[in-house]
């Protein structure tokens, strides 16, 4: 196996003696991933300060704008998904804002017993935009009962206090990987424009296999194929969904792919460099089209795909299958696309597996 | 779609050295016990199926303990141990392992489990008596008590038997068994890592491992656990335990001499054999439920135990990806011939439980003669 992955590396380096991958990482830096993070930390702020808000004076129209607060800024995570290695990684950032579906029964049992760690591994499923999904919407979304649960009810005030906590967390979070990237903070940007090469430790290295990764379990499995069934004999599982109690899944997954095909693309504020000018630059083929524009429109197919599943994801899993499944098999030619052609065009080694061990 | 470049060069690779031996038809050597050795040094390895199987032990005795009113269940406990929180089930767990059940839980069952944890503390906390519609506790025919849920399910055999089929014989099922585990391609030249297992022999292992048997089984039938207590307590009527240990025992021979038609003849074999013992005992537990609730209400209690118990299995027939009785005879039985709510079963009577056993053995159709006898 190695020999083969080293053979197609040395492919590689004869392969591209023309591009230079330096204003490719600037651009993906500079005018991607540092604003997506930067977005994401903002709306996580204004999230906290509705929270506050919220608790300070509970009736449906401050939890309205909680509800949008919480939606705005879990749509900025959408675009941040994929950046999952340097900083993401070594927060573990993904996991710990974004893990679902989340556990109801430590959720209640916090609030309940008002003792928790919310920095605990075990916590993840009890926090993050999932953990608001249930508390601002539950299996009662009616806003009048939601107020209620956090006014009047027997465990009203500590309730109050784990949402605090809760946003507070994720705020924290949001801010810190930020900080890591920021030129002002840590500055992972000056690291990662710096490492130009394609092997495991360069950038590209590590976003590509942090992206499609990202692609393939998170996006693919996460927000469409698992709910639909596909790792369990085709049994669906309605409350694998993300954002299940709001049922806004396939807003977020669209968002989730608008963010792919901007790193894709190089599109930031402006449209910059990017994979496919690096492809363009390799006259990379595919049955003799340009690799480059065939995977742009695979990721428009699959976004319209997408777009095309009836909200609430939860039912159409269970009664309307259909057009999930044709999404998904879009999802599964994309992946393909990027693991294995681009991967092999660009010689980058994939360097994740599936953990699936005893 | 992993590795994909490299897979391709991989297979190929095999492919050549299949053919060194394909020529001479390699003879097996197949052993009396699942002892099989390299270099003189044991190459069977299942240390993580046996933290599963003693997890599944020790909550299956936390749930015992609210059964007699010992403690008062707790979810989120129930949920320490199902996830093993801290490596010891946030310390309820008498030994340590980074092994844990939930996330080798058939996908679709995690939410099952999550919600019966719920549900028992809920009845537990009430500590109410059951009826009809009331999660309670109940008296068994020796005098002890037990919890059962609204419909009459007992909390301690919807976990245990709801953990068989949703880990153990999903593990077997629809991991160690398919072809990505021990498919012909997969690594069975180079060893794995530092072990002294190639990856399909251990894959191998590992489904073995789940059975629940001693290495000299049937000979020692002492220890039996979960399944493996179920393929024994069948087996003067179906032999079971001859069937699946030689098949274990010749398909781990036979991946040793890279004999593949052998091996997977012998996977169609676990296949079939656990989704035998399966239906088999879930017909027992109807035959036993028929009998005690025949009884009268002085043996109602020991009735719901049985009918947990075999409901249980019968949903356990689910999870196999080439079963021979289909989603919908599943559901129809569950749903229809025996019923969701146990306590309305007297009310009426138990031709539903006979529709329930005739159309297990419509769909396996060599338990026709032993039907009565299970």
């Amino acid at each position: 196996m190695i020999s083969a992955v080293a053979a197609s590396c040395d492919k590689e380096s004869s392969n591209s003696p023309g591009f230079d991958r330096g204003p490719l990482l600037e651009n993906l830096g500079v005018n991607i991933i540092v604003p997506a993070y930067d977005s994401l930390a903002r709306r996580a702020a204004r999230l906290e300060e509705a929270a506050i808000e919220f608790t300070e004076t509970r009736n449906e129209q401050t939890l309205g704008k909680l509800r949008d607060a919480w939606l705005s800024a879990y749509v900025a995570f959408q675009h941040c998904g994929y950046f999952n290695f340097g900083p993401a990684d070594n927060l573990i950032f993904n996991a710990s804002v974004n893990t679902y579906p989340i556990s109801r029964i430590k959720i209640d049992d916090n609030i309940s017993s008002g003792s928790y760690d919310l920095n605990a591994i075990s916590s993840n499923s009890a926090k993050g935009f999932a953990a608001l999904d249930y508390l601002l919407y539950g299996e009662n979304p009616d806003a009048e009962n939601v107020v209620e649960l956090f006014d009047s009810d027997d465990e009203a005030s500590a309730r109050r206090q784990y949402l605090l906590d809760v946003v507070e967390d994720l705020r924290a979070r949001c801010d810190a990987v930020y900080e890591r990237w920021s030129p002002a903070g840590d500055n992972y940007l000056g690291t990662f424009v710096s490492l130009t090469g394609n092997d495991v430790g360069s950038a590209t290295g590590m976003l590509l296999n942090g992206a499609i990764q990202y692609c393939e379990s998170d996006v693919r499995d996460g927000k469409i194929g698992i709910p639909l069934g596909v790792r369990s004999l085709n049994v669906p599982i309605p409350a694998n969904c993300e954002a299940l109690y709001a049922q806004q899944s396939i807003l977020l997954a669209v968002e989730s792919i608008k963010g792919l095909q901007n790193l894709y693309l190089g599109k930031g504020k402006t449209d910059g460099v990017g994979f496919d000018d690096y492809l363009t630059a390799l006259n990379a083929r595919h049955n003799g089209d340009a690799l480059a524009s065939v995977i742009a429109s695979q990721i428009d197919l699959a976004l319209t795909k997408i777009a095309a599943i009836p909200e609430p994801y939860s039912e159409t899993v269970e009664q309307n299958p259909d057009p999930a499944m044709a999404a998904y098999q879009e999802l599964q030619k994309l992946v393909v696309l990027l693991k294995a052609d681009m991967m092999s065009a660009l010689g980058i080694l994939i360097t994740y597996q599936d953990n699936d061990g005893d | 779609m992993k590795f994909f470049f490299p897979c391709l060069f991989l297979s190929a690779l095999i492919v050549l050295s299949c053919n060194d031996d394909d020529d001479s038809g390699p003879a097996l050597q197949v052993p009396d016990t699942y002892e099989f050795t390299r270099n003189g040094q044991s190459s069977v390895y299942y240390g993580g199926q046996t933290d599963r199987l003693n997890q599944t032990s020790e909550i299956k005795a936390y749930f015992q303990k609210g059964d007699k009113k010992e403690i008062v269940l707790d979810a989120e406990t129930l949920l320490a141990m199902y996830e093993n929180a801290g490596g010891d089930g946030d310390g309820n767990f008498s030994f340590t392992s980074d092994r844990q059940l939930k996330d080798k839980t058939f996908p679709a069952d995690v939410a099952f489990f999550e919600d019966l944890f719920i549900d028992a503390e809920n009845a537990s906390v009430a500590g109410l008596s059951a009826a009809n519609g009331t999660a309670g506790y109940i008296t068994r025919k020796n005098g002890s008590t037990m919890l059962v849920d609204a419909n009459g399910h007992e909390f301690t055999q919807t976990f245990e038997k709801g953990i068989m089929g949703s880990v153990f014989l999903h593990q077997i099922f629809n991991v160690y068994m398919t072809d990505s585990r021990v498919g012909d391609e997969v690594e069975n030249t180079e060893l794995d890592g530092a072990n002294n297992y190639t990856p399909m022999e251990h894959h191998w292992d590992e489904a073995f491992g789940y059975w629940g048997v001693p290495v000299d089984f049937p000979n020692n039938t002492q220890n039996l656990r979960f399944f493996a207590n179920y393929s024994n307590g069948r087996d003067p009527l179906i032999g079971s335990n001859k069937m699946l240990m030689d098949a274990f025992l010749t398909g781990r021979a036979a991946i040793v001499a890279k004999n593949y038609p052998v091996k997977n003849e012998q996977r169609e074999i676990i296949y079939k054999g656990f989704e035998l013992v399966t239906a088999a005992t879930a017909i027992h537990y109807l035959n036993t439920a028929k009998e005690l609730l025949g009884e009268g209400e002085s043996s109602f209690g020991e009735a719901l135990h049985a009918l947990s118990e075999g409901y249980m299995f019968i949903r356990a027939l689910r999870i196999s990806p080439k079963k021979r009785i289909s989603d919908a005879t599943i559901n129809e039985i569950l749903e229809t011939h025996i019923g969701e709510n146990f306590w309305e079963l007297p009310e009426t009577d138990l031709s539903g439980l006979d529709e329930a056993i005739d159309l297990l053995v419509d769909a396996f159709p060599e338990l026709a003669n032993v039907k009565d006898a299970l």
